[in-house]
């Protein structure tokens, strides 16, 4: 299954659009991080992430 | 086990199987909150080939986390330094390291094994232009940063 980011939030999705932000999601993207818990996460603060969710760590 | 709000999380590595890094965070995240562990983030990294960085409570959380999961090869003893971590949350570009006059070897490819020296250096699209030591006549070739690796810089003065 083609795993694709978002270009705005770097989620990882199936679709061709965000979930979340409905910005464009490209096959480009390096890194993986899950977000477990963004309130405690040191990670998710640093990363600007609020939702917790599987993101890339960086998006072409 | 709501008492330990507002406790400090920390960061501990975890060796996995070469290639098997985000099939080991995936599976581990789909326990999270079935298990009620806590764990706050996992990282996968492409500089750490073979780890994992999992940012937990501390390091029984991860243990409980771990039965059954395949290509796990143990908690890296002791923590990691947030430090340490940040460095990887906002990854270089590919060409960052890469200089005009560096002598770099293609890691993939056609031209996969020849050495060629850069001549330019595209940081947005993080493509480098190459002319191949090989070639009888020298004609640029436009790569990928992620398909070469630097063999010699160019010395400097």
């Amino acid at each position: 299954m083609k795993v694709n980011a978002c270009k705005e939030c770097k989620r990882l999705t199936e679709l061709d659009v965000c979930e979340s932000c409905k910005a464009k999601t490209t096959p480009n993207w390096i890194g993986f991080v899950a977000i477990a818990d963004p309130e405690r996460s040191d990670v998710a603060q640093k990363m600007g992430i609020k939702l917790k969710g599987k993101y890339a760590l960086k998006v072409r | 086990m709501d008492s330990d709000e507002g406790q400090q999380s920390s960061f501990y590595a975890l060796r996995t199987t070469i290639g098997q890094e985000r099939n080991v965070a995936s599976m581990i995240y789909s326990r999270i909150s079935k298990l009620g562990v806590n764990i706050y983030s996992i990282l996968v990294t492409p500089e750490l080939r073979g780890y994992i960085v999992i940012e937990a409570l501390d390091h029984t959380e991860i243990e409980k986390s771990l039965p059954g999961i395949s290509h796990v090869r143990g908690i890296v003893e002791g923590e990691m330094a947030i430090d340490d971590i940040e460095k990887f949350l906002e990854p270089v570009s590919a060409v960052a390291k890469v200089n005009l006059g560096d002598v770099v070897e293609f890691t993939s490819g056609p031209f996969k094994g020849s050495r060629a020296r850069v001549t330019k250096v595209d940081e947005t699209k993080e493509e480098i232009t190459v002319v191949l030591f090989e070639a009888t006549v020298p004609i640029p070739v436009t790569v990928s940063g992620n398909d070469i690796r630097i063999v010699m810089k160019e010395e400097l003065g």
